[in-house]
């Protein structure tokens, strides 16, 4: 049976019921419904940026001509109804009408190819920008004839007022010659840019032709609505998306986005690139801010002339998370939709699939664990009128409504009794050990999350109690990232196919999920791939080895994941460390590595590198955001050059 | 109709007879050889500059060609250095250029323009009856631009161009490499299947398989979106199970996105590129027939494994106009003993001859097709 989880939703792209069938509507609604409403995803040039597999493709795919025809076809579909509310509230879908006339052009391979020409800037930037208008001009007369069967010569452009003089030059009005001159322009420009060797700067006029610029002129796209004998007239706004404009060439990537952040164009038009093409500094400035703002150029204000859109997590964590969580229960719940065997029993909501219950330790690890914490009593000379204090804390913490679970009452005591030893050191210095007061009033340890997430982690560590399980966790360990979190569900969902074909209850158990998320998480890092991922994969190694380190120390004073530097640090690392920022950069674009700048501690700002979801599983390491490594950008410096040695 | 192709009677040779070949024909004194190779890592870079060295010692003329990527590795460095001073000692005068595969900057693979621009300047075919193009330690996207290059220039005379490569798969696959993650073409070998003449073309995308390749091709499936997949497999091999092998790796992918059967898979003679160029330009052939009145067909082709079907490949692109996808090799990495030269296997020599005396001029009609 296909696992469609093991497919990349870009995937599902050529086919649009396929597509619309597995997009949720939650990052619709969540980034573009505000912009959408103000009007400002089509009045202005719009960034959005994310990592790999952030959902930049997929939020773009939906607002093409095609997807919201076929929208609209089947709007009352189950799962579409939701989409369609979205995509209405966002605008792109007016009076059960498609509002925009959107056409994607993904910019891998040829453009960047522009830049290489032995040509002015400014000549090699008009020679693409001429090529992408005419495509994007091509491609939306190929959406209105494959979606709407509107044929060229039943389209008319409706053109700004001031450019009547010069409309010869994009053809006219008349769909039928408007065509004919962006193919023209197009096959032109494409045989300048595919000659082995380029035509001198001199000819190129004769080459390519006179200037070609319809999005200087182009207002507004005429074209014919039947309803019944009755034809009417609708004007589409035209919208152009330049996908994984992040190949180009930083320089030729902002002179493109100067020529696109001109207000005098009526045209909507959407940028959406990856971090990579920006310089380091820039790429860490993004990751870290809630809205980026790259663009600046004279007379050009963001938010006025541009819409940042940043697909990745930052600003407040726990909300992102949580709208994570959302998001990525919905689309399981559309993926599951689409597997036969799960669908037919109703199984569809994964997080039923995955118990959460049932966790603990064999009998024999249980009796080690009692025989552990025995000895540390004894070791740090605790009284047993002490031990039980701690025990009945732990009873507290936990509530009535289930009996604590022997094992964790056990890690929570051991925790507590390694941090009073801790604090009794601290508070009487004596060069005899620990023959301070064993009943120190005021010395007191708490039960408390700190101390109920330390003892999971060690219980995790020393007898291998699970730990991933259940769909947050799983959602957690997705670093935010849709496409990670169907990799990671791919095998648990995998593994749900069998129980079922074997006739047993489909849920895992919590030690299977933690099994099969850990395999996952290593496997996925192991496959790698990807620029300067030799020099990443050492930080996350050494990041993850301190970690390690720290949060096994047995009163569980840190549980971390994060290597944090002072955030006076970071901010000249472009400059004082440009090798170790470009690595970073990497880092931060594939999702190895999240930045969380500004995180106040012991009264000093610091900048965190958080690793990501797969490190994690792959090292053993908790889901839990907030502890760290205190370090500096020299170490992290070091950790770099260990890898390019 | 069957269309006539343009080397359906090829000169090659391979082995014995390839060697015999390089010295039977390069040792006549009128011979004023152009040699082109790698001066990089690779053990094979100055094999074949060796054996020209021995029988047309003095009318050489070499340019030989350093891939510089970001970081390389230390062992990969010395070894390149070592070619680096054979090669000046074998062929005297020779030319050793260095360009980079990826931009400083943004580490976009822009290698095979930069190559171009580098031979247009620093190589002059004019005084030369031969040229030599040793593919060995080149990467594809490289030679393939290279040869290109050479083939447009040279097409309205009778310079010869031959195209040589040490097929030695043992210290290919030895040979690790990190993709940079960024499908692209050639230079030169764009096609037109971008085109919006040729939107509603079907798209057949040719794979060569290969050990360790499977990401790559997983991104340059993913760029092509193609609507059918033929990959190649090597058959006969030296080695029988190897098409299993590959079949078992790529399993995976062939029954879920690349949907391909068992009627899809192209069997090519791993030793002999004629035998996979003949077998695209008959699958052209007959998808032509198919798609005329369907918007037509193009083909993608991916030379991604063995060196010397890879020149199969680079042969029916050069016919066609074909379209070549390939992910550049952002870093490679190799162990000690693989760099030895000393103990290196040489491989077995594959001589195509691409052009010139052969063959004759081309009739007017005749050229590449778009």
């Amino acid at each position: 049976m296909e696992n469609p989880f093991l497919r990349r939703a870009t995937e599902f792209l050529r086919d649009d019921e396929a597509f619309l069938a597995i997009v949720s509507p939650e990052p619709v609604s969540f980034y573009l419904q505000t912009p959408g409403k103000n009007g400002a995803l089509y009045d202005r040039l719009v960034q959005l940026r994310g990592t790999p597999g952030s959902g930049k493709t997929t939020l773009a795919r939906l607002f093409e001509y095609p997807t919201l025809q076929t929208l609209l076809r089947n709007q009352s579909f189950t799962g579409h109804k939701d989409l369609f509310a979205a995509l209405s509230a966002c605008g792109a879908i007016r009076e059960e009408q498609p509002y925009v006339l959107g056409c994607r052009l993904p910019m891998e391979s040829d453009y960047r190819d522009f830049w290489e020409f032995p040509y002015p800037n400014e000549v090699k930037t008009t020679l693409m920008a001429s090529l992408l208008q005419a495509r994007t001009v091509l491609g939306w007369f190929r959406h209105l004839r494959s979606a709407s069967g509107i044929s060229p010569d039943q389209v008319e452009l409706i053109t700004r007022p001031e450019s009547h003089s010069v409309l010869d030059t994009i053809g006219g009005v008349a769909g039928e010659s408007v065509l004919r001159r962006a193919a023209e322009v197009e096959n032109r420009i494409y045989k300048v840019m595919t000659a082995l060797v380029a035509p001198p700067e001199a000819s190129l006029l004769e080459e390519v032709g006179e200037a070609y610029k319809p999005f200087d002129h182009i207002d507004r796209i005429r074209v014919p609505v039947i309803q019944g004998s009755e034809t009417t007239y609708r004007d589409l706004v035209p919208l152009a998306i330049f996908d994984d404009a992040h190949v180009l060439h930083p320089e030729q990537f902002r002179a493109f986005e100067h020529f696109l952040v001109r207000r005098e164009l009526r045209i909507a038009r959407w940028i959406i690139a990856r971090f990579d093409v920006l310089l380091p500094e820039e790429a860490l400035a993004a990751a870290i801010e809630d809205r980026s703002d790259p663009t600046e150029y004279p007379g050009v204000t963001s938010g006025r002339d541009t819409e940042p859109i940043l697909l990745q997590s930052s600003g407040r964590r726990r909300k992102q998370r949580e709208r994570f969580r959302a998001l990525a229960k919905d689309m399981a719940t559309r993926y599951l939709r689409r597997m036969p065997l799960l669908n037919e029993k109703g199984l569809t909501v994964l997080g039923n699939l995955l118990q959460e219950d049932e966790v603990g330790l064999t009998p024999g690890k249980l009796k080690e664990l009692q025989g552990r914490v025995s000895a540390t009593q004894k070791r740090l000379r605790v009284s047993d009128t002490q031990r039980d204090n701690f025990e009945a804390q732990v009873r507290t913490f936990w509530g009535e409504k289930t009996p604590v679970p022997r094992d964790v009452a056990l890690g929570m005591t051991n925790v507590m009794m390694h941090r009073l030893g801790v604090r009794k050191r601290r508070s009487n210095p004596s060069l005899f050990g620990d023959e301070a007061d064993e009943s120190e009033p005021s010395i007191t340890v708490a039960a408390n999350g700190s101390v109920y997430e330390a003892a999971l982690f060690h219980l995790f560590q020393d007898y291998d109690r699970p730990y991933y399980y259940g769909i947050d966790n799983l959602c957690d360990a997705s670093s935010e990232n849709a496409e990670l979190f169907l990799r990671l569900s791919a095998d648990l969902v995998d593994a749900v196919a069998t129980q079922l074909a074997r006739s047993k209850p489909p849920s895992l158990t919590p030690s299977m999920q933690h099994k099969l998320l850990r395999d996952r998480g290593a496997w996925i890092m192991d496959k790698w791939n990807y620029p300067q991922e030799s020099s990443v994969r050492r930080v996350v190694q050494n990041i993850a080895d301190l970690c390690l380190k720290k949060s096994m120390e047995p009163n569980g004073a840190v549980i971390a994941n994060a290597f944090g530097i002072p955030q006076s640090e970071f901010d000249t690392l472009a400059t004082t460390a440009p090798e170790t920022a470009r690595t970073l950069q990497f880092a931060v674009a594939y999702n190895a590595v999240t930045l969380v700048p500004n995180h106040s501690c012991k009264n000093k700002e610091w900048c965190l590198l958080e690793l990501g979801g797969v490190a994690l599983l792959k090292y053993g390491l908790t889901l839990k955001r907030g502890g760290f490594i205190e370090g500096t950008a020299q170490q992290l410096g070091e950790f770099t050059r260990e890898a390019v040695r | 109709m069957k269309r006539s192709l343009r080397w359906d009677r090829c000169v090659s040779h391979r082995a014995n007879a390839a060697e015999t070949f390089l010295t039977d024909f390069f040792k006549a004194p009128r011979r004023r050889i152009g040699l082109i190779a790698g001066a990089g890592f690779d053990p094979r870079s100055a094999k074949v500059a060796e054996s020209l060295s021995l029988v047309a010692g003095g009318r050489i003329r070499g340019l030989f060609l350093r891939e510089e990527r970001p970081s390389p590795h230390g062992n990969l460095l010395a070894s390149a250095e070592e070619n680096d001073r054979r090669l000046r000692e074998l062929v005297p005068g020779a030319i050793i250029e260095r360009f980079d595969i990826f931009d400083a900057m943004d580490n976009a693979p822009v290698g095979s323009r930069r190559v171009i621009n580098l031979l247009r300047s620093r190589f002059d075919l004019s005084d030369l009856t031969d040229l030599v193009i040793d593919c060995s330690a080149l990467s594809a996207g490289i030679c393939f631009s290279i040869a290109k290059y050479f083939y447009e220039i040279t097409r309205q005379t009778l310079t010869n161009i031959h195209l040589v490569v040490l097929d030695n798969p043992a210290t290919d696959d030895a040979i690790e490499s990190t993709n940079c993650g960024q499908p692209s073409s050639p230079h030169g070998f764009q096609g037109a299947w971008r085109l919006h003449e040729w939107a509603n073309a079907a798209k057949l995308w040719i794979p060569q398989l290969g050990h360790g390749k499977r990401a790559v091709l997983e991104l340059v499936h993913k760029f092509v979106e193609p609507h059918a997949v033929c990959p190649i497999l090597p058959f006969p091999a030296t080695s029988p199970r190897s098409a299993d092998r590959l079949i078992e790796s790529y399993g995976d992918l062939f029954e879920s996105s690349w949907q391909v059967d068992a009627r899809d898979l192209v069997y090519a003679h791993e030793k002999s590129p004629v035998d996979l160029y003949r077998s695209i330009l008959v699958i052209d052939d007959a998808r032509k027939r198919v798609f005329k009145e369907m918007g037509g067909s193009q083909i993608i082709l991916s030379p991604v494994g063995s060196k010397a079907l890879a020149l199969g490949m680079l042969m029916a692109a050069l016919e066609r106009d074909f379209a070549v996808v390939l992910v550049e090799s952002l870093a490679y990495s190799a162990a000690a003993q693989v760099l030895d030269v000393q103990a290196a296997p040489r491989g077995e020599l594959v001589h195509i001859w691409l052009h010139g005396e052969a063959y004759g001029l081309p009739a007017p009609s005749e050229g590449a097709e778009s």
